[in-house]
């Protein structure tokens, strides 16, 4: 019973915390992250249940209230979904881990139920999203994630995060409104809403509109492109990062941002029949677009004197690199951009949550202040450095491996250029990380005194994302293997 | 081929486990750490030395192929196997030399930490057997060398640590790439020829070089990629930059030997053998330049360790220019690549060995700058004895081994100059001659400044000589470099000839090999020659040499910092120019705004009511808040000026008043004077802290401003227009312009 329902419980179990976080939390406030515990626990058991399955028997199939498609929504679980379910739901347990010790310091305790019952329905919403065949349906899931990410910046309700979070939503909603015409173009000219389907007429309705079906491939990528803060539309990306609490920022940038480029994913490798890529200068925008965005990000990441705002910026680079690999179109390039999405999860949540802590341990935010700090607060500042050093791509770290993944995907397609993009931006997040780094071992002290213990929860999660910092440079074998299968199925290999 | 075994990955890995063991002993007992120290690196000495025998008859070859999915790959022949022997043996007396040494330095665990885990990752370098595990190890020992260099801590290490740091960073980068092109190419980096491959992959050879240039290179202390060295190496303590020196800038040029004499070789297409003549014609001139630059900079230099690392990157460019030799003549180059690598292993000896001295020197003086030692040859009589055996090596005086490499070396351009005839070559032949004549210069600059003369104001405190254990070092340093030396050609028959089974060498040179004319008059009379030219040098620049200064453009790094800092004012601008841009479009929306509002209200001015009546009535309603605006802010002003009245008034009448008060308490007479002086000391002290703060406040300002000027870019709403416009652009582009 458990098993044939799991692609739905494991929208269902978030929600339903989100309900009990809700009820509970007006009177016991403490519970509500003990709930969150529980249930970001129960998905990461039904994820991996799910991946496990995926790999053993093929794609899971579920239809909602027995309806079939096309009429019913239908979710369709296949590797690299699975893959990322996975990362969601174990990336976000270990958040929530972070913050049942630090979370009381950056947000109200009159509100703390209500962070979690946002933080629950974003990750249902993410969820959704990266499992759901059914393109409206994952369009509701869109917004219900933009609006729960919104929140989740402005929940401090200083000025600075509720500027960056309108600002987040007034663009997330321009993106929403753009992918919403998409829908509405592909429906006009198919007849369709699922996925599968879609893809099955396509092709001929690109001959009779093909207007249509360009305009909404345009819309698709700009709205995408605006959620996933691909340059030049990522203006939104650094204030809602920067300014947001914690554990916020760690997730949006860590998953959130994400999701959008693997709906991106499955439109243009499963809906959009291989044919008509090359009909559309998607290649050549998403090149360009990413490329602006390795260098423009690191540079403006290079300036930035807030540490949060240069790990937000930093975020813009990364985007850049999972869509160059998906824009070379070739089977390296993708496995290298899906191997980051997973990296980049778990680097740039370990640096957020990491540069959170001391932020709130030491109350210094500026990058120039934390000289010595890693005398004091060992640990944070070593899963700091891990994740650096994993940013600029240190073989064995795992950031190395999507790197290598991308290197090759470029060569495939015979274009040096962006093997000398990667390397020169690995150099720049050189420039920008490793003076953190270097001063906060070594050179003179900045006269902070006597560390505070840090809870169990914040060591705990530091600890897991290091250890899996070098576990997936080390064994990067386990998700490319799971990977292969469903990528070669994608390039008809 | 080859027999499998695991002692290469044993050799790699107990120093870099050891580390850890030597981290955790040394927060306990410092004692035992060190006997720890040299139980780690003795033991891995003798480990090389069982590889060493297995090597001289077969090639070892160990493989995991789980590691990182890529796979980890040793594979020991000759030339590996004899240098890490070597890399093993001189960390092993480096660290003998150190115990004492570091006796009175700071954080020497974590010095004999990190000092232990480089010994593993320069292993692991030299023993890989493929480019892609040589990489890992590259890196390893960039990052663990750099807590060796900044061991100190004080501003000038952290700054030749951030150099150091950052051009290993760009050079290990280009590895990268070229890793990148040999696996896309051939699909293996494994040390064999491949230049087919990489011809037929359509990417061109000169590209993959100018990458290995760049990655290699910088380790290599080649110029102008030296600039780290000169900063680095002086630095770091004694036993570190005597491995930095000897050792692990050899990573350089034992990363281009396995590509010009292997990888960028042809398999069988005879024709390709053009690019071989190329490059090592580059190389050649690179090695040259590398020579000259790096000898006359250290004529130039004052201080010890600094002359020290410049000749390093002179000895550097013997390395490259020889090995340049060897490649340009392609089958033919035997005795180029024979020089090359006697000058590896020549250099690797006595460079450590002075460095180990210069440390010896540093223990007793605390001192590096040679005008402030001087006369120490009565109180440091070992000293100077080994001193000058290690400056009779590295000089090439007949009988001590730099002598053997550097025959070598000379008789490969000749022969060179012999085969093809090119003018060129007779001048490069030129300078390395006077290159070997620079090199006694500075040598001989040292050892005559430190030893004789007359007694430095440093050299006046020293009362012992350097202590037994040193001198047993250094006693086996100076036996190995007489020993090299003196047996010349059995050490090229029994180290050099089986090292050149990696190529393919004409049979005919290598039986020149077998007997060197190492002690023909003609060749005897070379280091004569070169130190007739090195004391006219010295004379000459302790004639002119205090008037002598390079311009300071001249310098790589000038121009680095040059070139950067343009870029940066290049970037300010165009952030001026989008600020700029943003201001404009800001105003043409308030201008809009303002025209909006106005003409309307203009329009009822004249007279005329066509205008809507309800549109009036919400621009007047939008002017009243306008008006009501400016009005709260006049108030806020006038406000602002009584506060401030108030407290100046304040602040006046109270000094006043105490001056009253005091006036009444004191007689008129004496107290006037020093009331006065009181006064308008009070008076300055007040002014000067006013400017004080005055200057603050603008700093504050001033970052404020900073801060804010980039995060205008941020912050502001405009680059949401921005966006937006581009998001419709890209809207227009994609749909429409297809």
């Amino acid at each position: 019973m458990i098993v044939n329902n799991l692609p739905a419980l494991i929208v269902v179990v978030p929600l339903f915390g989100t309900y009990l976080t809700l009820m509970l939390g007006v009177k016991h406030r403490k519970s509500s992250s003990k709930i969150a515990l529980v249930s970001t626990g129960l998905l990461v058991v039904f994820t991996g249940f799910l991946a496990a399955m995926v790999a053993k028997n093929g794609e899971v199939f579920y239809h909602f209230g027995g309806w079939n498609p096309p009429w019913g929504i239908e979710f369709v679980i296949d590797r690299i979904s699975a893959f990322f379910l996975l990362i969601v739901s174990s990336i976000g347990f270990l958040i929530v881990v972070f913050g049942s010790g630090t979370l009381e310091s950056e947000v109200k305790p009159k509100i703390i139920h209500y962070y979690y019952a946002l933080f629950l329905v974003l990750i249902a919403s993410l969820i959704a999203i990266s499992a759901s065949n059914d393109i409206f349906n994952i369009y509701v899931f869109l917004e219900i994630s933009s609006v729960a990410a919104a929140a989740l910046v402005a929940v401090q309700g200083n000025k600075l995060s509720i500027e960056a979070s309108v600002k987040y939503l007034i663009l997330s909603t321009l993106g929403s409104g753009a992918f919403l015409f998409a829908i509405a173009n592909i429906y006009m000219v198919t007849g369709h809403l699922n996925l599968s389907f879609i893809a099955s007429k396509l092709p001929e309705a690109f001959s009779l509109y093909p207007l249509n079906v360009l305009a909404s491939l345009g819309l698709v990528l700009v709205g995408l492109t605006i959620k996933a803060a691909l340059y030049p539309l990522h203006v939104w990306l650094p204030d809602a990062h920067g300014s947001a609490p914690t554990t916020s920022s760690a997730i949006l940038s860590g998953l959130v941002v994400k999701v959008y480029i693997i709906v991106f994913i499955k439109i243009i490798f499963r809906v959009l029949p291989p044919e008509y890529l090359n009909k559309v200068p998607l290649e050549f925008s998403l090149l360009l677009m990413s490329t602006l965005g390795i260098f423009i990000g690191s540079i403006l990441a290079m300036r930035q004197k807030d540490i949060k705002k240069m790990l937000a910026y930093s975020t813009v680079a990364q985007v850049g690199y999972i869509f160059l690999g998906i824009g070379l179109l070739t089977y390296n390039g993708l496995i290298g951009s899906l191997l980051h999405i997973l990296n980049h999860a778990i680097m740039k949540s370990m640096l957020f949550l990491s540069a959170g802590i001391i932020i709130k341990l030491t109350g210094r935010r500026r990058v120039d202040s934390l000289n010595g700090i890693g005398r004091v607060y060992p640990l944070p500042m070593i899963a700091f450095s891990l994740g650096a050093l994993s940013m600029v791509g240190i073989p064995p770290l795992n950031g190395f491996v999507s790197k290598w993944y991308l290197g090759l995907g470029a060569l495939d397609g015979g274009q040096v250029f962006y093997v000398i993009v990667l390397l020169v931006s690995s150099f720049l997040n050189g420039l920008y990380y490793l003076p953190i780094v270097i001063r906060a071992f070594f050179g003179p002290d900045s006269g902070i005194q006597k560390p505070e213990s840090l809870s169990v929860g914040v060591s705990l999660s530091l600890i897991i994302l290091s250890v899996s910092t070098v576990f997936f440079g080390f064994f990067s074998s386990i998700p490319l293997e799971y990977l292969a299968p469903a990528v070669s199925a994608l390039f008809g290999l | 081929m080859g027999s499998t075994s695991s002692l290469p990955l044993l050799m790699a890995m107990l120093p870099m486990l050891g580390s850890v063991a030597v981290h955790f002993v040394g927060q306990k007992n410092e004692k035992l750490r060190d006997f720890l120290v040299a139980a780690i690196s003795g033991a891995t000495f003798l480990i090389s030395i069982a590889l060493f025998l297995k090597v001289r008859e077969t090639i070892v070859v160990f493989e995991l192929p789980w590691f990182l999915k890529f796979g980890l790959r040793f594979n020991v022949d000759f030339i590996s196997g004899l240098f890490s022997l070597i890399v093993s043996l001189v960390w092993f007396l480096a660290s003998l030399f150190g115990f004492e040494y570091m006796a009175h330095e700071h954080s020497r665990t974590r010095f004999f930490t990190y000092f232990i885990f480089t010994l593993g990752a320069t292993l692991g370098v030299f023993l890989s057997g493929d480019l892609f595990s040589l990489f890992m190890f590259f890196e390893l020992m960039t990052f663990s060398a750099y807590v060796l260099v900044i061991h100190e801590e004080d501003n000038a290490s952290l700054h030749a640590g951030d150099v150091y740091l950052y051009m290993s960073v760009f050079g290990g980068l280009c590895l990268l790439a070229v890793v990148f092109f040999l696996e896309h190419a051939a699909g293996t980096t494994e040390f064999i020829p491949l230049l087919e491959q990489i011809i037929a992959s359509g990417f061109s050879p000169w590209l993959l070089l100018g990458f290995v240039i760049f990655g290699f290179g910088v380790k290599a202390g080649m110029i102008p990629l030296h600039i780290w060295l000169p900063k680095a190496h002086p630095v770091a303590p004694s036993p570190a930059s005597a491995l930095l020196s000897a050792l692990m800038i050899k990573t350089g040029a034992y990363g281009f030997v396995r590509f010009l004499m292997t990888i960028f070789t042809p398999l069988s297409n005879e024709a390709l053998w053009v690019y071989s003549e190329h490059f090592g014609y580059v190389f050649l001139w690179i090695g040259a330049i590398t020579m000259f630059i790096g000898a006359i900079m250290g004529i130039l230099n004052n201080s010890l360790k600094k002359i020290l690392a410049y000749s390093s990157i002179s000895q550097m460019g013997y390395i490259l220019f020889s090995l340049g030799a060897g490649t340009f003549l392609g089958t033919r180059g035997a005795v180029g690549f024979a020089g090359a690598w006697m000058h590896m292993i020549n250099h690797a000896f006595f460079k450590s060995f002075l460095f180990l001295l210069a440390g010896a020197v540093y223990l007793k003086t605390h001192e590096l700058d040679l005008r402030k030692l001087g006369g120490l040859r009565n109180v440091m009589p070992w000293a100077f004895g080994f001193f000058l055996i290690a400056a009779a090596g590295i000089t090439g005086v007949p009988g001590f081994n730099g002598y053997v490499s550097k025959i070598l070396i000379h008789e490969a351009i000749l022969e060179a100059y012999h085969l093809v005839g090119w003018e060129s070559l007779l001048w490069l032949e030129r300078i390395f001659v006077v290159t070997g004549g620079l090199t006694a210069a500075y040598i001989t600059k040292l050892w005559v400044s430190i030893f004789l003369g007359k007694k430095g104001e440093k050299s006046l405190q020293v009362t012992t000589d350097i202590s037994v254990a040193h001198r047993a070092v250094f006693g086996i340093y100076s036996a190995i470099i007489l020993v090299i030396g003196v047996f010349a050609q059995k050490m090229v028959n029994s180290l050099v000839i089986p090292a050149t089974k990696i190529y393919r060498f004409d049979v005919h040179d290598l039986e020149h090999l077998t007997h060197v004319p190492f002690w023909h008059g003609a060749e005897l009379a070379g280091p004569v020659l070169s130190y007739v030219i090195g004391i006219s040098a010295l004379l000459i620049v302790s004639k002119v040499g205090s008037k002598l200064k390079i311009p300071e453009w001249l310098s790589v790094e000038y121009i680095a910092y040059w070139i950067w800092h343009r870029l940066e004012d290049l970037a300010i601008f165009g952030q001026k120019i989008y600020v700029h841009l943003m201001l404009l479009i800001r105003k043409i929306i308030y201008w809009g705004a303002k025209v909006a509002i106005e003409v309307p209200v203009k329009f009822r001015e004249f007279g005329r009511r066509v205008v809507a009546f309800r549109i009036q009535i919400d621009f007047r309603r939008f002017k009243n808040l306008i008006l009501s605006l400016r009005k709260f802010r006049k108030r806020f002003e006038v406000e602002e000026i009584k506060r401030k009245t108030m407290v100046a008034r304040k602040y006046f009448s109270k000094d006043s008043l105490k001056l009253k008060v005091r006036l009444k308490a004191r007689s008129a007479k004496d107290s006037l004077k020093e009331l006065e002086q009181e006064l308008i000391e009070k008076i300055e002290a007040s002014r000067m802290q006013r400017i004080q703060k005055r200057k603050q406040q603008k700093e504050l300002l001033k970052e404020k401003i900073d801060d804010s000027y980039w995060n205008t870019i941020n912050i502001s709403f405009d680059s949401l227009i921005v966006a937006l416009v581009i998001a419709i652009a890209l809207l227009v582009f994609l749909s429409v312009a297809l």
